[in-house]
């Protein structure tokens, strides 16, 4: 009985698994997931934008400076549960924002590591205000590329936990 | 004993099946997609957009008329190829759009019927004078949901279908 039992439950697993997972090895995951950033290793929502090309992460008191000859920016990384961490980084572009019936809109943007589920990549990610939405983050398609597909019916269906999130930890 | 838990447990194993089963019967398109619009039957290229809550159609509002406390909006739609068509819906509603880096901006709402891949749905559409943006339909979650995952790498990977004429 205790087999039959088993192998019951590992089929049903088995089908719940092959929901969720395409073909080419790249994994479904819901509209809203959590990530962990790199450097600091905050913990956020974000929400999967296949509108966007590109990540843009809420921040405050953004201020540009000087270092070794490079531009720089500081600015405050804060989170829905209230955390709050000042992170360093250099300068990696000034990101110009189309807008529909306006002028681009202009963004420092900076690199920085996300892990979602699984999967880990340094990104370009521009920073701005997004106090008014929930979500302090977005993550564009640069981040999905060759690793996720969207589910928009769906919600946290991962956690995150990259190799290289615990390393740099 | 034993069977009747054997029996529950293979009931729900099915169960669990069935409902993956239906989860993956969910369309995989493209962040990009031809959409059919009806009224009208005429495709329009379409960005499909997590980041919005509803569809958007960029459109002309080119006059109003009131008839019995019920408003009807003509608007005229650019397919992208150079062809317009003109429409008039009934507004349905009001809608209050959020977006990044602008203010606060209300549309008027029609019902349309839009075709994506196997599936056609009657979906609430916001019409917004969106001119300068590369694709004129932006398809939000509230029609997506629960048929279409969307798949940030590929575009044009279905074909809309009329449902019952070239469907089955």
């Amino acid at each position: 009985m205790k087999i039959t039992r088993s192998v019951v439950f590992g089929l049903a697993l088995l089908a719940v698994g092959a929901a969720s997972a395409t073909a080419d090895n790249r994994i479904v995951v819901g509209l809203v997931e959590e990530v962990k950033i790199t450097p600091g290793g905050m913990s956020l929502e974000a929400k999967l934008d296949t509108g966007a090309d590109h990540s843009s992460l809420h921040a405050e008191n953004i201020s540009r400076f000087k270092r070794g000859g490079e531009r720089w920016v500081r600015f405050d990384v804060v989170n829905a549960e209230g955390d709050r961490i000042t992170l360093e980084r250099e300068l990696a572009r000034v990101a110009r924002i189309k807008r529909p019936d306006d002028r681009p809109q202009k963004r420092p943007a900076v690199m920085l590591g996300v892990c979602l589920g699984n999967v880990y990549k340094e990104i370009e990610v521009n920073l701005v205000d997004r106090s008014r939405f929930r979500t302090k983050m977005l993550i564009g398609r640069s981040f999905m590329k060759d690793k996720l597909l969207v589910d928009p019916s769906k919600k946290n269906t991962v956690k995150p936990e990259c190799e290289e999130t615990r390393k740099a930890k | 004993m034993a069977a009747p838990r054997c029996l529950a447990l293979l009931i729900m194993a099915v169960l669990v099946a069935f409902v993956s089963g239906a989860s993956a019967q969910k369309q995989v398109v493209g962040w990009v997609e031809k959409a059919l619009v009806r009224p009208g039957d005429f495709t329009l290229d379409a960005k499909l957009d997590t980041g919005a809550g509803n569809t958007s159609l960029d459109a002309r509002v080119v006059g109003e008329t009131n008839r019995n406390g019920r408003k009807t909006l003509k608007f005229v739609v650019d397919d992208g190829s150079g062809n317009t068509v003109t429409l008039e819906r009934e507004q349905v509603g009001i809608e209050t759009v959020t977006s990044q880096g602008r203010e606060d901006e209300e549309r008027p709402l029609v019902l349309l019927e839009i075709c994506l891949g196997r599936e056609c749905r009657e979906t609430i559409v916001n019409l917004a004078a969106r001119t300068g943006l590369k694709y004129p339909l932006l398809i939000g979650r509230s029609f997506m949901l629960d048929f279409v995952i969307v798949d940030p790498d590929n575009r044009h990977k279905v074909q809309p279908h009329r449902k019952g004429v070239q469907d089955r």
